[in-house]
């Protein structure tokens, strides 16, 4: 656009015009030609007042109240929900993982048949076939059950419940599944933000105990696992590392909580697990 | 980013909120299609965010990604195929005319905005609507300000003459109405 005051009028001046954002150097010139044109006034009066009345039918919407699901709120809430999802996705990877050779317990006979053949199916596939076929229902919500006693049920053995108030998440739901040296569980924690910590332990045939340590997963999982060397522990989250450390340490406290069920195989190889600080 | 700095971010995002439904309503003439395309243009401007050069224009930045995602029409097609069913089934229903005075203007702009030329369409709303400067608009469409300034002019003269050509035709049937 022309800031020129000697410059020709233009299209350009007339429409700058119309929308007020006409270079003040230029507006005089702008007035006394339209001051001398009639027709090209009426022109950029009829410009304006399609102008107005295009504003005037389209104000109603600016002015309507959002919805909820506009808030940016809302829409960071779906996003760590959907982020939740892919972390479920590799919590059940990871928990593959860790119950190792109990799936091929599990998946003997009517598995094998199915997948043997053909590439080896995704991890979370697996699992959802696996729950699709157990007789046992794996997983129970702590809103309609007594995880405590659901779990010494099907463990055969007392499971401490960590309490994770204090960080700001209730236990949600337990799951039971079969592993190598006995059942592996998992208990899932939520906050009021939809986010899940999961507690995972099975057992383990390696005494050895093992000291805190972890591991940053794909999709923003952090994950502190520790073995007692009889159980192993898995803490995983989609929360940074300095947040899910403590989390970790007070499920590693609740863990060591002296049992009263009775004591698997492994006991007498139980060592104190390793108190090593953490960097 | 720190946690004043997402505060802020929010505030000014969702400060724009009303704005850009406002814009994807005049786009698209639906409700329920114009939110989702308002949400997914915060849903990717926050994905996108740490992609996002310099500390830019955030206004035109974000109508920017809603005309794009419109362009790209994903969820518009979909939409479209719907109305099409509902359409081949309502068919022989007429659309019943009235409302106030008012209505019926506002409803003939829009009308006649429609007809317009997509990018002619969207340099007018974005001008005139949403008060974006030329260089804003020429931002959001990605052209230069040249190309802005000249898709407003034909646009508002192809408006103009419109309204001139109905103008007799329409006031003569109200009469009669």
């Amino acid at each position: 656009m022309a800031t020129d005051p000697q410059a020709p009028i233009g299209e350009d001046d007339l429409h700058a015009f119309v929308d007020g954002r006409l270079d003040p150097a230029r507006a005089p010139a702008v007035e006394r030609y339209l001051a001398g044109r009639p027709e090209e006034a009426a022109r950029v009066r009829a410009f304006a007042a399609q102008r107005d009345a295009l504003r005037e039918a389209l104000a109603f919407k600016a002015a309507e109240p959002i919805p909820a699901r506009l808030r940016i709120e809302s829409l960071h809430a779906a996003r760590r929900r959907a982020m939740l999802a892919r972390g479920r996705a590799a919590a059940a990877a990871a928990l593959l993982l860790l119950t190792g050779a109990g799936l091929g317990w599990a998946a003997r006979g009517t598995l094998q048949a199915q997948v043997a053949p053909a590439a080896l199916p995704s991890a979370p596939a697996t699992l959802h076939r696996l729950l699709a076929q157990a007789p046992l229902r794996l997983e129970v919500s702590a809103r309609e059950t007594d995880i405590a006693g659901w779990l010494r049920q099907h463990l055969g053995e007392e499971m401490p419940l960590p309490d994770l108030a204090g960080f700001g998440f209730a236990l949600d739901s337990a799951w039971v599944l079969p592993a190598a040296a006995g059942a592996s569980a998992m208990l899932r924690f939520v906050d009021t933000d939809g986010i899940a910590v999961s507690v995972w332990r099975r057992p383990t045939h390696d005494p050895v105990p093992r000291p805190l340590r972890c591991a940053d997963e794909p999709g923003g999982l952090v994950t502190y696992s520790w073995s007692d060397g009889r159980q192993l522990h898995a803490v995983t989250a989609p929360l940074p590392r300095e947040r899910l450390r403590p989390i970790a340490q007070a499920v590693e406290r609740a863990m060591e909580a002296p049992s009263s069920a009775p004591v698997g195989a492994m006991a007498g190889l139980v060592r104190q697990p390793c108190r090593v600080g953490l960097g | 980013m720190g946690r004043q700095a997402v505060k802020d971010r929010d505030r000014r995002m969702e400060a724009l909120v009303p704005a850009l439904r406002r814009f994807a309503w005049s786009l698209t003439r639906n409700a329920d299609e114009a939110d989702d395309l308002v949400q997914d243009c915060l849903e990717h401007a926050l994905g996108a965010w740490q992609r996002r050069h310099g500390d830019g224009n955030l206004r035109a930045w974000l109508f920017a990604i809603l005309y794009n995602l419109y362009v790209s029409g994903r969820r518009r097609l979909a939409r479209r195929a719907r109305l099409l069913e509902q359409v081949a089934q309502f068919g022989e229903v007429a659309t019943p005319a009235g409302g106030p005075d008012s209505t019926v203007q506002c409803a003939e702009v829009l009308g006649q905005v429609d007809t317009l030329p997509e990018e002619q369409r969207a340099v007018l709303l974005l001008v005139g609507v949403e008060g974006l400067s030329y260089e804003e608009t020429a931002e959001v469409l990605d052209v230069p300000v040249g190309t802005v300034m000249s898709r407003l002019s034909r646009g508002r003269e192809r408006l103009r003459r419109m309204a001139e050509e109905q103008q007799a035709p329409v006031a003569a049937l109200r009469r009669v109405v």
